[in-house]
């Protein structure tokens, strides 16, 4: 089922002024519902203004952004489609835990007796203890534990679409393994979800479908291991491989009889250990 | 030379120390990577390095000042420059060359040695043709070489460096990352560098990995991700060479233990038959 569907869409920051700056260029993409799709591109390529035209929070300069039938009014729209900002916790303002994770599903219309479960359920599902961190300022927590208290926040709405413009950026190993699972543990359970990243193996390894920006146009679209096999146009569009990827590219094109293709550390594992000799357990 | 002896601290005397009992030289001119999870106390130290934080215990002397006496504090902070993670943070000026001028009018020096000292370090960092522009329209990379430009302008000899390329996308990464590297090679600045990132610390000439606010290993980057179940257990990741060498060894192919370098790797492969 399609459920995001953007065409021919653009985007202009303070168009008609000296400042005009076109972010988005015609941009097509059509998202089904249930995919897990990363999307990348250099600094200025218009993935974060892709990101706010699909939550609705800018309207298209021209073009159109369709969500679900897309005859959901605009006001209506967080329901269905969540963004978690970069540096979400930037913008933490409740006294509490509890009042935080609360305050989108309340204007969701969640019934006030119902909050509490519903809040409960997300910090859960973030792994956050309820009954240790309901009443705690998010201010005195940690980084990563103010970051897990927003994507709470959103996940209380619950919403079908999620879209997370960096997630991971700025969290320690620890924190990064958290997130990708629970992106992992939203993707099974039939969200849409559409992340922004800097960290290609993070992409490498997670993505089913990769969504290349440039100078806000869509340059590549597709699976991720056919993406990223087009090392050169990634390269002119600033961006690089993982490194394992790169690894076995180079081997290939030295001659080794490998297929050259993986993407992930455990992918190029499998295809040196084969070249080595046996299925790698000499 | 920092030298940090017996160093503690704690924002609240109620809770544990973030920072304990940590012994730590510093090299003039060394490039010295500091790991660890979140909440291990990486960030603390980094302040406490030029009195943004002062020590609850222990001290910080920086080529013989220390932080604990405000009349020599400000020597420090001229010494020991910091950049931050968020680029948006340490900006106060409306234009990039009165930003780096910023340090320089504050410790008083004579107008013709501030326009000289704005002038090396928009060259050095390749500025000027951005010099004239507002901070906050910088693209994140620029911000963050703004920042280095300041360090240098105050012509500090040490530079603290707090997960710098974070958010950053790898473009402009690789660009601070070539500013620092001229810096270091050039100038002889010591680089204290801050990371989440693993292919970033093997940049560096020693790494210490923190750990409830001790240093729970120091050594090469070679050293540091030989061990690579001991690093997973300090809660850190592997750079990709060292987990897919790691997983070689693991199968048999010794020959490829403890690489952490990708062109090694590649010429031990195609050796490898």
């Amino acid at each position: 089922m399609r459920q995001i569907e953007v065409s021919n869409c653009s985007y202009i920051y303070q168009p008609g002024t000296i400042n005009a700056h076109q972010a988005l260029d015609q941009i097509n993409i059509a998202i089904d519902a249930g995919e897990l799709t990363a999307v990348i591109g250099h600094g200025g390529s218009g993935k974060s203004t892709l990101a706010l035209l699909l939550a609705g929070l800018f309207a298209p300069s021209s073009g159109e952004v369709k969500i679900g039938d897309g005859r959901i009014p605009p006001e209506q729209l967080f329901r269905q489609v969540g963004l978690v900002f970069q540096y979400p916790e930037h913008q933490l303002f409740a006294s509490s835990v509890f009042e935080e994770v609360a305050f989108g599903a309340r204007n969701a219309g969640t019934a006030e007796d119902y909050l509490p479960v519903k809040v409960r359920q997300a910090l859960e599902t973030v792994g956050l203890d309820p009954d240790l961190y309901w009443h705690r300022s998010p201010f005195e927590l940690s980084g990563g534990q103010k970051r897990r208290v927003c994507l709470a926040s959103l996940l209380a709405i619950d919403p079908a679409i999620i879209i997370l413009d960096e997630p991971t950026a700025g969290l320690d190993a620890a924190g990064r393994r958290w997130l990708k699972n629970l992106l992992r543990e939203l993707h099974c359970q039939g969200k849409t979800v559409l992340w922004i990243s800097h960290d290609m193996s993070e992409v490498a390894e997670l993505a089913e479908r990769v969504i290349v920006l440039e100078r806000g146009r869509v340059i590549a679209d597709g699976a991720t291991a056919s993406v990223f096999s087009c090392e050169e146009q990634l390269a002119a569009a600033g961006l690089e491989i993982p490194q394992s990827a790169r690894l076995v590219r180079e081997l290939k094109a030295r001659g080794l009889a490998i297929p050259g293709e993986a993407v992930t550390v455990d992918g190029a594992f499998a295809e040196i250990a084969a070249y080595l000799g046996g299925d790698g357990s000499v | 030379m920092i030298e940090i002896s017996k160093l503690g601290f704690s924002y609240d005397k109620q809770q544990a120390p973030i920072i304990s009992g940590l012994d730590l030289t510093i090299r003039e001119g060394e490039w010295l990577t500091v790991l660890g999870r979140n909440g291990s106390g990486k960030s603390t130290l980094a302040r406490l390095l030029n009195g943004l934080l002062l020590p609850s215990a222990g001290q910080v002397c920086v080529d013989g000042l220390t932080t604990l006496e405000p009349d020599q504090l400000w020597r420090v902070r001229e010494k020991v420059a910091f950049v931050f993670q968020n680029p948006e943070n340490q900006f106060i000026a409306t234009s990039v060359e009165d930003d780096i001028a910023f340090g320089p009018e504050n410790l008083g020096y004579p107008r013709e040695e501030i326009i000289q000292r704005v002038e090396r370090a928009l060259e050095l960092m390749n500025l000027q043709p951005i010099r004239s522009k507002a901070p906050h329209l910088l693209s994140g990379g620029e911000k963050q070489r703004v920042a280095i430009a300041g360090a240098l302008a105050m012509a500090s000899r040490y530079l603290v460096l707090d997960e710098p390329t974070s958010m950053l996308d790898p473009q402009m990464r690789r660009a601070v990352l070539e500013s620092l590297h001229f810096l270091h090679r050039e100038l002889g600045m010591a680089i204290i560098y801050i990371t989440n990132i693993m292919e970033e610390a093997l940049l560096a000439e020693r790494i210490i990995v923190l750990d409830q606010g001790r240093i729970a290993r120091e050594g090469t980057p070679v050293e540091i991700f030989a061990d690579q179940q001991w690093l997973l257990s300090m809660g850190l990741d592997l750079p990709q060479i060292s987990r897919l060498s790691g997983m070689l060894d693991q199968a048999g192919y010794h020959q490829f233990a403890g690489i952490v370098d990708f062109q090694q790797l590649l010429e031990t492969i195609l050796c490898a038959k």
